[in-house]
């Protein structure tokens, strides 16, 4: 989740700024490669007119007719300087103020561009031409002053690198907002699987963007299929349970036959293979019978529950005449199965039924997590004897009737749903009390 | 008292069927859900037992349409699906207890009989009414403080039906229903001679005559 917003935004910005970035030297290359082709032509131009202003004199010397010349040449350190070199002289323009440009020395033909540097440090781009004019050979070198351009340029670069800048920014903020918004579907999509893991959902939200739907339809599809298999194994189970106790219920009969009844030997070997194939069945069947926390999308509401358990065991426990203080909010949700539900309360509230003289309470607390708390009467438990309690198969008190599996299946159903029990004596009844903590 | 089994496994219904006549009840057995419902509705059961697992028509439809049809015979659910559960959704379909398979069958008619004696109205213990103690298990009768009187198991399921309704004017052919299984020849004659034959045990005032209604037992409300 995370790493595809990272990954996305990390994509963007780089692109964003090597194109930003590309853009910026493409642009400042452009303009001062134009710059200086401009200011070479005007060089050009102004050799021409500087040739066309030459004349030699009949000793052979050459004089300029300055009057033919523009008036920036004439003014001291104007940024336009020129220099004509022939083999006997070089004249220089007065804008050059006793200092020199760099010599330079070219057949009648060559040309040259070059940079270089001219009076107060200015720089300076100087094209050289070899001329032959009236047979004399000359070497003419106009130069102008590139520094108001490079602080143009300079100027330019920075307003651009700003306004890039800028809009580089404004680019980065909406494309994350464009990231965000586009992965909103996949924020709710989570929240939609964590209120499924709190069992408050049994199927994902199918309106979800083109490219999610498959994934939402596959997870869909997934937990029907889990909980088709889950039913349809807890019903093959419930069959093996169906057909393995009729037998059973039979051979127990079968037992206490009269004709066994005359060899009580065997008759004991019998009862006691039936009783252990009766426990192990019970036992294998009911852990297999457990669903786990595993299963999402169930989601039991407590009070109602409860109500319908404890008429059950108001009726189960007819002989007494007990008194079910059910104390549970009408909002109370147990967040898992309600097969395991109903088998981890009516296990410890048929051993409380039990016990109890008069009096069963069942309190739930949502305060944090989920506590329920059962409560009797009777005449509870001693504390060694409470370590074992839990124990599997561990039968605490053989005067009550039971398989003593009871606790034990109890605590596998905690244990799968990451809980706790606590055993201990009731305040407010005096008799035994379990908590189950989630 | 006549109780109505509806179970598919045989074996099991007749071994079930021999042992409660033994305790005292007249049974009928039926395999399926159909035709224990059908059955259900037609004779005035005093208790069903009845499984859950049923070719035809599944047991819990069965008591749902019972009690739907405002059918209020107390049943016994007798299931090897005894998971809470189950126990708790057969007691909201209308159940009036509950015993998973495997069971002992004292436990059975035990049970029974407290369904049969809460249907009625009678509190739990031993049946003590008009000075006569019933013991179910032996099927023998005290009258106050004297030696048990034996009983044969027409003159028990008789007495018993009688002690169930104290006071109240039954027929012959009410008693006829509920001493009597369906396959047996229903002479409503028979009655009367069993009638007499519980006068000359216990004493003629107990069992008096209402002509053209029926008998009362001990004394008139």
């Amino acid at each position: 989740m995370r790493a595809i917003k990272a990954q996305l935004s990390v994509g963007l910005v780089l692109s964003l700024v090597v194109m930003f970035l590309l853009q910026w030297l493409l642009v400042s290359v452009s303009i001062r490669y134009l710059a200086e082709q401009y200011v070479a032509s005007r060089l050009e131009h102004d050799t021409e007119s500087l040739l066309a202003a030459l004349n030699f004199a009949a000793d052979g010397s050459a004089q300029l007719d300055l009057a033919r010349i523009d008036q920036i040449y004439h003014r001291p350190f104007s940024g336009h300087y020129y220099r004509v070199a022939s083999a006997r002289q070089t004249l220089l323009s007065r804008s050059l103020w006793d200092q020199d440009l760099p010599p330079a020395a070219l057949a009648p033909g060559a040309q040259a561009v070059t940079y270089g540097e001219g009076p107060q440090r200015q720089h300076l781009l100087i094209r050289c031409g070899g001329f032959r004019k009236l047979q004399h050979v000359l070497t003419l070198c106009v130069a102008e002053d590139l520094t108001p351009i490079d602080t143009g340029l300079r100027h330019f670069q920075w307003r651009y690198a700003g306004v890039s800048l800028a809009v580089l920014l404004v680019l980065l903020f909406v494309q994350y907002q464009v990231v965000r918004i586009g992965l909103q579907p996949l924020e709710r999509v989570r929240g939609d699987l964590q209120s499924l893991e709190r069992g408050e959902l049994s199927m994902l939200d199918s309106a979800v963007p083109e490219e999610l739907r498959p994934l939402v339809l596959q997870i869909n599809q997934l937990l029907e299929t889990l909980s088709l298999r889950l039913t349809r194994s807890r019903h093959a189970l419930g069959n093996l349970a169906h057909a393995m106790k009729t037998p059973l219920t039979l051979l127990n009969r079968l037992a206490d036959d009269d004709g066994l009844r005359a060899c009580p030997e065997l008759r004991q070997s019998v009862q006691a293979q039936i009783d252990a194939l009766q426990r192990i069945t019970e036992r294998e069947l009911k852990r297999a019978r457990l669903a786990g926390a595993g299963r999402s999308g169930a989601r039991v509401a407590l009070a109602e529950e409860l109500a319908a358990l404890t008429n059950t065991l108001r009726r189960l426990h007819h002989d007494k005449d007990l008194l079910f203080d059910v104390r549970v909010a009408a909002d109370a949700h147990f967040p898992g199965d309600r097969e395991d539900l109903l088998e981890l309360l009516g296990n410890l509230l048929d051993n409380a039924c039990k016990w109890a003289r008069h009096q069963v309470r069942v309190s739930v607390d949502t305060g944090a997590g989920l506590l329920l708390r059962i409560e009797d009467d009777g005449p509870g438990c001693a504390p060694q004897a409470l370590e074992h309690l839990a124990q599997r198969g561990v039968r605490n008190d053989e005067r009550i009737a039971g398989h003593g599996l009871g606790l034990s299946i109890v605590q596998e159903i905690v244990e799968q749903y990451d809980g706790h029990l606590r055993f201990g004596r009731s305040a407010a009844l005096g008799g035994f009390r379990v908590d189950v903590v989630f | 008292m006549r109780v109505l089994i509806v179970e598919d496994n045989t074996e099991l219904a007749q071994r079930l069927k021999a042992d409660l006549a033994r305790a005292g009840f007249a049974v009928d057995a039926i395999d399926n859900g159909v035709d224990g419902e059908f059955m259900g509705d037609q004779e005035p059961y005093d208790a069903v037992v009845l499984d859950l697992g049923l070719p035809g028509r599944a047991g819990l439809e069965v008591l749902r349409n019972w009690r739907s049809r405002d059918n209020r015979v107390p049943v016994l659910i007798l299931t090897a699906r005894d998971a809470w559960h189950e126990k708790v959704d057969g007691f909201k379909a209308g159940a009036d207890d509950y015993l998973g398979k495997p069971f002992h069958i004292e436990e059975l008619t035990a049970r029974l009989n407290a369904l049969i004696r809460r249907g009625s109205g009678t509190p739990g213990g031993a049946l003590c009414v008009a000075g006569l103690t019933l013991d179910e298990d032996h099927q023998t009768v005290r009258p106050g403080e004297a030696a048990p009187i034996e009983l044969t198991g027409t003159e028990f399921r008789l007495l018993r039906y009688f002690m169930l309704h104290p006071g109240e004017v039954i027929s012959k052919s009410r008693l006829t229903e509920h001493v009597y299984d369906y396959d047996s020849d229903k002479d409503s004659n028979l009655i009367e001679v069993y009638v007499n034959r519980l006068r000359q045990k216990l004493g003629r005032e107990l069992i008096q005559t209402r002509r053209g209604q029926g008998y009362v037992f001990g004394t008139p409300r």
